[in-house]
């Protein structure tokens, strides 16, 4: 039985599984900034979700990070080094996380414990390919190649897909990104160095001349003024000014003008991605849609699938496959390109992979 | 009416002395890698009376530039009056929301574009100073400024549109605008005139490879509907000394690593970044494509650049569902056979297929180096800005001249 955290700003969802299976229903502890009774919390979680069973491992997810292709790093004082030096790319959540997997070893301190990383996937990727043309000072910095975003979701995928040729993968997300892959290797990635970069989201703008945060600061923005907006003030909330549920806000479509340029603006910007990750990986055998927010994107699914229509794409209508767990064909018989959607839980993920990865060679027959 | 039409790229001064309407070619040339820090230094490749002479001469900026030209020209008039300027014409990168069609210049038009000098940080000041400076040495001759932005006007709002909040947007008419529209419309009629095609039902992906500056453009039944520049110059391909495409909140880092203010920092990423940053020995890719085989940075820079077009065709194909015609124009888009081949690599699922005898063996003029099964033809087509123009400028010209005789009458 092993048990997962995943550690996001705020909170950490811990969930139980037993041979690929969750058990019963994951536990959410809030954390506040000063981290206070963090461990004692955490004791009182894994006593809980453990019962009387011994627990095995536990597995720490950040969704943010990769420090090498390994999905696993067992948590030891040359893994917290290596972490420690992410605190410059992520400088608000890295501590924190830290901070998290200190309060654990003080909790539970004869578990076995590893650190997933989120982007580790994005690790192979080809790093020539990925870099930026900028100058100094900008190229000193690690963030100067892409990081990219949703490592686990889009290996997940490769995965999930059992002829993986040439691979696009689409995870839904208050910024959706999009994966290029080629026998389950990322090839391209849309989201850059940091998430702003790539299709706009939620509330960030996604790609935008280089050339306009500097016109905006020339015409009396500050630099922290600019950077509120691309990041808080734009993407859907700023096109159509809308704050509530995208779910609601995709209705409007073809209602409402600034919402039907919005989801217009934003379709564009997954052509763009979808439409590299083809140019660079040589076509599409099959496209694979997924991620936090399927549900809620499944409208835009469905529009998607119908600009690629031309290809010999071919969704079928009956299928509400956004509602059922696992990997489902969504695409009719006739389709030239298969599409699927994968609906399934982060800590899912990472418990099939620690299967592989981790379990498999425990269980190998010493000598 | 001669026209003497002055094109001024990041690196580059081309110019045509221009006989129309009979569009008669009688002075051409270009003075190469103006400003550039380069091995080789700069040169002007002059071309009149069937006769092409090198000048090698040191340009450090694009005044320079034309005071060199304008001897060359000078010195052939003295000889023949044929050669006499009646008009100066200047291609103008970025005139914003200001111009949307061209103009001639007097003070209220230089007023005018003054204010958009911070659009096109390496074009605009370079363009108005020459702009000036014609004034000053030519004073009786009348200019004319044709935009490069012109072509894009009728992009769709989807995709001209930025996720950024609404109401700042509109103030700051903050839009995608697109440029190189002149050598876009130029090629693409001349892709139709070589196929005997109607432009008006051809979707044709346009790549403008300078050596400078390089832009892709999806065209639409004669419309461009797409450009991969943006609001500025800036966005898009790797060029020579800019970034083309990068997460913008990298540019704040940046900024405060540096502890750069805006303007050093956008004047790093204008002359500084592209192909010069990542190769580290030169800016120009001509240079560059040779050591791919020694020299890692130098590989690495070629293959961020055509990573970069290859997303932006990629892009286009799905944006206009079938291509007709895939053009390969401007310096790089014609002299390098080895980017052609490696930007239609791997291309086949789109019916882009290159002939690699045919795009080895391409010399001059126009050519079609698609194999015959090739359902996108593949063209190799030497842009000619200065003739769309001179075509321009003539047409703006003798309208006003038609419209004072008949005042005077």
């Amino acid at each position: 039985m092993i048990i997962i955290a995943e550690v996001y700003p705020g909170s950490i969802v811990l969930s139980r599984f037993a041979d690929d299976r969750l058990v019963g229903k994951s536990l959410t502890l809030s954390v506040d900034a000063r981290m206070s009774s963090v461990a004692q919390d955490v004791r009182d979680s894994v006593s809980a979700l453990a019962e009387k069973d011994s627990v095995e491992a536990i597995v720490l997810y950040s969704p943010w990070g990769s420090l090498s292709s390994r999905r696993f790093l067992p948590l030891d004082r040359g893994a917290l080094t290596k972490l420690r030096g992410l605190t410059e790319i992520f400088p608000f959540y890295m501590p924190f996380f830290m901070s998290v997997l200190q309060a654990f070893e003080e909790a539970v301190p004869n578990v076995g414990q590893y650190v997933f990383l989120g982007n580790s996937f994005f690790n192979s990727v080809y790093r020539r390919s990925i870099r930026y043309a900028v100058a100094e000072p900008f190229v000193s910095s690690v963030r100067t190649r892409c990081q990219g975003r949703h490592g686990l979701f889009h290996e997940y995928h490769a995965r999930s897909i059992k002829e993986t040729g040439k691979l696009v993968s689409v995870v839904f997300d208050t910024q959706t990104t999009v994966c290029g892959m080629y026998k389950g290797t990322p090839r391209t990635i849309s989201t850059g160095g940091t998430p702003l970069e790539g299709v706009m989201g939620r509330t960030s703008c996604g790609d935008v001349d280089p050339g306009i945060p500097f016109y905006l600061m020339q015409q009396g923005y500050s630099v922290y003024a600019v950077d509120e907006m691309l990041k808080k003030q734009s993407g859907f909330r700023g096109l159509c000014g809308f704050d509530g549920p995208l779910e609601e806000l995709f209705r409007l479509y073809g209602i409402d003008n600034d919402v039907t340029l919005a989801v217009d603006v934003f379709l564009t910007h997954m052509l763009k991605y979808i439409g590299e990750a083809m140019a660079i990986i040589g076509g599409m055998d099959t496209l694979v849609f997924g991620g936090p927010r399927i549900t809620e994107f499944t409208p835009l699914m469905h529009m998607i699938a119908a600009r690629l229509s031309f290809l010999g794409l071919r969704l079928d209508t009956q299928h509400l496959a956004a509602d059922k767990k696992g990997c489902c064909r969504v695409s009719t018989q006739e389709s030239v390109i298969p599409v699927c959607v994968v609906n399934d839980t982060v800590a899912t993920m990472i418990s099939c992979f620690y299967q592989t990865d981790i379990a498999a060679s425990i269980e190998e027959p010493v000598g | 009416m001669n026209i003497l039409v002055l094109n001024c790229g990041s690196s580059s001064l081309k110019y045509r002395l221009i006989r129309m309407p009979q569009e008669v070619e009688l002075i051409s040339g270009e003075a190469q890698k103006v400003g550039v820090c380069s091995a080789e230094g700069g040169k002007i490749i002059h071309c009149a009376e069937g006769k092409t002479v090198v000048h090698q001469c040191q340009m450090p900026d694009h005044d320079a530039a034309f005071r060199s030209v304008r001897d060359l020209i000078v010195r052939s008039a003295l000889i023949d009056r044929k050669y006499s300027v009646d008009v100066l014409a200047h291609r103008y990168v970025h005139p914003g929301h200001h111009f949307n069609s061209t103009v001639r210049i007097d003070e209220s038009s230089m007023a005018r574009l003054e204010k958009t000098l911070p659009l096109a940080p390496i074009h605009n000041p370079m363009t108005y100073s020459l702009i000036k400076s014609c004034s000053e040495q030519m004073p009786d001759v009348p200019q004319y400024v044709v935009f490069d932005t012109s072509f894009h006007r009728n992009m769709p709002p989807e995709h001209y549109t930025y996720a950024l909040p609404r109401d700042i947007a509109r103030r700051m008419h903050l839009r995608r605008i697109g440029f190189h529209g002149i050598s876009h419309e130029f090629v693409m009629q001349e892709a139709c005139s070589f196929l005997g095609r109607d432009a008006s039902t051809q979707r044709i992906i346009s790549c403008h490879l300078g050596t400078g500056g390089g832009s892709v453009c999806a065209i639409e039944n004669g419309k461009s509907v797409y450009s991969s520049m943006g609001f500025t110059p800036l966005e898009g391909l790797v060029m020579n000394t800019r970034c083309g495409d990068v997460d913008p909140a990298l540019l704040f880092y940046g900024m405060a690593v540096d502890s750069a203010d805006h303007d050093r920092a956008l004047m790093l990423l204008n002359k500084k970044s592209g192909t010069v940053s990542l190769a580290g020995f030169s800016a120009d890719m001509r240079e560059v494509l040779p050591k791919i085989g020694e020299d890692r940075r130098a590989a690495a820079a070629a293959d961020l650049y055509v990573r970069r077009v290859k997303r932006y065709i990629g892009f286009y194909l799905l944006l206009l569902k079938k291509t007709d015609i895939l053009i390969f124009t401007d310096t790089l888009g014609v002299e390098s056979p080895y980017l052609r081949a490696q930007i239609c690599k791997q291309m086949q699922w789109a019916g882009i297929c290159i002939n690699n005898a045919k795009n080895g063996a391409y010399d001059n003029g126009i050519a079609d180096i698609s194999t015959t099964g090739s359902q996108t033809r593949i063209l190799v087509i030497p842009t000619n800005e200065e003739c769309l123009i001179a075509r321009e400028t003539y047409r703006v010209a003798h309208r006003q001249r038609r419209c004072k005789s008949k005042e005077q009458v």
